[in-house]
């Protein structure tokens, strides 16, 4: 009899367990689902990052790359977003540049989810939200995932003691985790971990296709030190300088920076090093990545607005100025799209004879204005 | 009054009611003043967040279980007592040296894994009657362990809190030795020899003998110790070299050696034994599960932010203070979560003092001593269950080495730049 007891208590407590776990098994699960991207009829091909790494194919990292060729002779421009979900503007500003891009002259490719798997948790003890809602002008609503900066562990693990990346990076101890960040393992390894395969694959679409010109997008905590920089390959030290011009022009705070020698593994460096395109990577600022941030709502993650760390800057502790209004996503998300446009002017400065012309990204502040709402498409016209 | 300081103090009232008035288990209290907060704040009862808190220390709960289940082992096996009795023979005549060999003992599996607890629970337990043995009351016995334990998390090559405060501030985890190297020693040999040598000074060996069970060791000879050489083996190659050795993790590392205790020992019932011994450790486990959600519910709510900016506020001389108080106080949450939370933002406002790296490994090792801090109190809770004692009056011995501890780190902290020839 006791036996038995003892069955059922164990029985009930198991079944209590349930009660929590499903509901938050669907929570997980909703996160595993993308969100439609509007194709317009300026997209010529989607293709699957597998098709340049196969070992991708019916996994969790195999992503789309969407191609917009004008079909007149010129160079070519590979854009990645999403590298870091998490980094919320990065993501939005390729969804943004698909839905809105027209290509005159040459090609440009997008590949919005670079790391796909990545958009399907959220990182631990950073109370992160799992979805933010963007309204459109037309009042109806676009729903994205806020994701995390590496593959999840159920697509990758475990993460081993030591993992020593195609670039020579090794990766130890609590640093192991990188093994799922795509920005640590350039140029990748076709026969490495699944992320190590993404960077092979996306090394293999810039030789194949012949890219000459590479923008990674990112964003970065308040403490980071390279916010409104774009790191640059020494080979594009031209071209970055004059696409900071550019933006300087136009009213925008840019600076560059050399990629070093311990940025191995990073895009800005080791795809630099391994192919003939000319990389950079830019960064601007994200308030609800760093740990000072206040409560984890729309107001953090749309709006931008964050008086604690707004406090930090006026004591002294955050270099990055932080005005009182914040920096909404609509201003970030128009900061990328515009410097993917310099970025365009400025290559077409240094290679006349190869030229990448597109339009829709050429005045900041018409972007800025805009805001998301009108930038992204309503998801009706999706076909 | 600011929202995020009104979550805090739901938080922690809730926690406090639950735990002191209800008396609930710490855990579950964390669960309902995270609940509590989350529900005050507007976010509902947030089941992912509570998941996604709860699983953030699976790895290190792995741990804690498989080296329990190693220390069972070797225990039943008779390895222990046998270790015990080959290091009072040979030792007993140089009290302060053995002191300082036995500390050093305690410290490497911490300074191998990164891990106190892994430290207690290894050679902590190995070290402990040995130092009951020699004639040092149980709860002096205790602190040695703990504090010990924490000095080997905070020495190289492996300091979690030094690599998180690193991370967070684009630092490579380059240099850290030296400074490391010299504040953990120092305080380590510091506390064995202030808390052990008054009592170990006449060392009576037959007397000794007496008490030791010399029975195993005859037995089974060196055979008994094979599965402790095994893991200092694996352990040691496993990081050392591992572009050649095979990389084991350390819950496989303790599971191998495990298994082989059971053959090189006395016979004993090893499912008995291993449940029995899961039992002693699930609070501790589910303790870390609560920690997890407390801190997600934290961050959530943005009293993390909140307490971190209120600290940076302060003037220079309370911000010391806050160093030595608030950071080491955190550990009662989760040590690690100190570096990241608090550890970040501090080196962020001391950056310009004077050298980096040193700064950054002192703040990582005022960090580790949260490990004492109560309720969780992983080194604290684990030596003291090892020595048989209730946590309190370990405490309590632990105190005055606690406060030499910190004190030094912050003297230190006032001359990282004379101290900068101790990084590259």
């Amino acid at each position: 009899m006791r036996k038995y007891a003892y069955l059922w208590k164990n029985l009930l407590a198991l079944g209590l367990a349930l009660l929590f776990v499903i509901p938050a098994s669907l929570d997980f699960l909703a996160m595993r689902r993308d969100e439609p991207i509007v194709r317009t009829d300026a997209l010529s091909q989607v293709r699957q990052l597998s098709d340049y790494a196969p070992g991708l194919t019916g996994t969790a990292l195999d992503t789309e790359i969407y191609f917009f060729d004008s079909g007149r002779p010129g160079g070519v421009f590979l854009v990645l977003g999403g590298t870091h979900p998490n980094e919320s503007a990065a993501s939005l500003a390729a969804i943004a540049f698909i839905e809105n891009i027209r290509v005159q002259t040459g090609k440009v490719l997008v590949i919005p989810r670079t790391n796909r798997s990545a958009f399907s948790h959220t990182s631990p003890l950073d109370g992160m939200q799992d979805f933010f809602a963007i309204t459109l002008d037309d009042g109806s609503q676009r729903v994205f995932r806020v994701g995390n900066r590496l593959t999840n562990p159920l697509d990758q693990w475990p993460d081993l003691p030591y993992y020593r990346g195609a670039s020579g990076r090794e990766l130890r101890t609590t640093e192991s985790v990188e093994m799922r960040n795509v920005d640590r393992l350039y140029p990748g390894s076709l026969q490495g971990t699944l992320t190590d395969q993404v960077c092979a694959g996306i090394k293999n679409l810039i030789d194949q296709e012949q890219v000459n010109l590479v923008m990674d997008m990112h964003e970065g905590s308040p403490e980071f030190r390279y916010l409104n920089y774009t790191m640059y390959h020494e080979r594009a030290k031209n071209v970055a300088a004059d696409m900071a011009f550019e933006m300087q022009l136009a009213g925008l705070e840019m600076n560059i920076e050399l990629s070093g020698p311990a940025s191995l593994g990073l895009s800005h460096r080791s795809l630099g090093d391994n192919t003939n395109a000319l990389v950079t990577l830019m960064e601007t600022y994200n308030p609800s990545m760093g740990p000072l941030h206040g409560k984890m709502d729309d107001e953090l993650v749309i709006d931008g607005k964050e008086p604690l760390y707004r406090q930090a800057h006026l004591d002294g502790h955050i270099p990055f100025k932080i005005p009182e209004e914040g920096i909404p996503l609509d201003v970030r998300v128009a900061r990328h799209l515009f410097c993917l446009d310099s970025l365009k002017t400025a290559y077409n400065y240094s290679f006349p004879e190869n030229p990448i012309e597109f339009t829709g990204f050429s005045d900041y502040e018409a972007l800025a204005q805009a805001g998301l709402g009108a930038l992204l498409q309503p998801v009706a016209n999706t076909p | 009054m600011n929202l995020e300081f009104l979550y805090l103090m739901v938080m922690l009232s809730v926690f406090l009611l639950a735990h002191l008035l209800l008396r609930q288990p710490v855990s579950l209290s964390m669960v309902l003043g995270a609940v509590a907060a989350s529900l005050v704040s507007g976010h509902g009862i947030p089941l992912r967040h509570l998941f996604e808190g709860t699983f953030t220390y699976i790895d290190t709960i792995l741990i804690i279980s498989t080296a329990m289940l190693f220390m069972t082992a070797i225990q039943e096996s008779g390895a222990l007592a046998a270790m015990n009795a080959a290091i009072v023979t040979r030792f007993h005549k140089y009290p302060a040296i053995m002191l300082i060999l036995l500390m050093f003992t305690i410290m490497f599996p911490g300074m191998i894994t990164g891990s106190s607890t892994a430290a207690v629970l290894t050679a902590g337990a190995i070290v402990a009657p040995v130092l009951t043995m020699i004639g040092i009351p149980k709860a002096k016995a205790g602190a040695i362990i703990a504090i010990g334990a924490i000095m080997g998390m905070a020495a190289p090559p492996v300091n979690i809190p030094a690599m998180l405060i690193a991370g967070g501030v684009d630092m490579p985890y380059i240099g850290f030795e030296g400074p490391l190297l010299l504040i953990s020693v120092v305080c380590a040999v510091f506390t064995v020899l202030f808390l052990g040598l008054k009592h170990c000074k006449k060392l009576d060996l037959q007397a000794l003998q007496a008490q030791l069970d010399l029975e195993a060791g005859r037995k089974y000879g060196l055979k008994l110790y094979l599965p402790i050489a095994l893991l200092a083996l694996l352990l040691v190659m496993s990081n050392a070299f591992p572009t050649w050795f095979p990389q084991l993790s350390t819950p496989l590392i303790f599971l191998i050696c495990a298994g082989a205790a059971t053959l090189t020992g006395r016979r004993f019932p090893v499912w008995e034994k291993s449940l029995s011994a899961m039992d002693t450790t699930i609070p501790v486990l589910s303790k870390l599960m609560g920690v997890g959600m407390f801190i997600q519910v934290l961050t959530l709510t943005g009293a993390r932010g909140w307490i971190v900016v209120s600290c940076l506020s302060l003037p220079q001389v309370l911000l010391y203070a806050a160093i030595a108080i608030i950071m080491p106080a955190f550990g009662a949450i989760s040590s690690y979560g100190a570096a990241s939370v608090m550890g970040v933002p501090f080196l962020l406002a001391l950056l310009y003092t004077g050298d980096q790296i040193t700064i950054a490994a002192l703040l990582a090792f005022i960090c580790c001593l949260g490990d004492l801090m109560p309720p969780t109190a992983l080194a604290g809770n684990y030596s003291a269950q090892i020595v048989g004692l209730p946590y309190r009056p370990v405490l309590r011995q632990c105190a005055i080495p606690f406060l030499v501890c910190i004190t030094l780190a912050l003297v230190y902290l006032q001359f990282t730049g004379a101290l900068a020839f101790l990084t590259p």
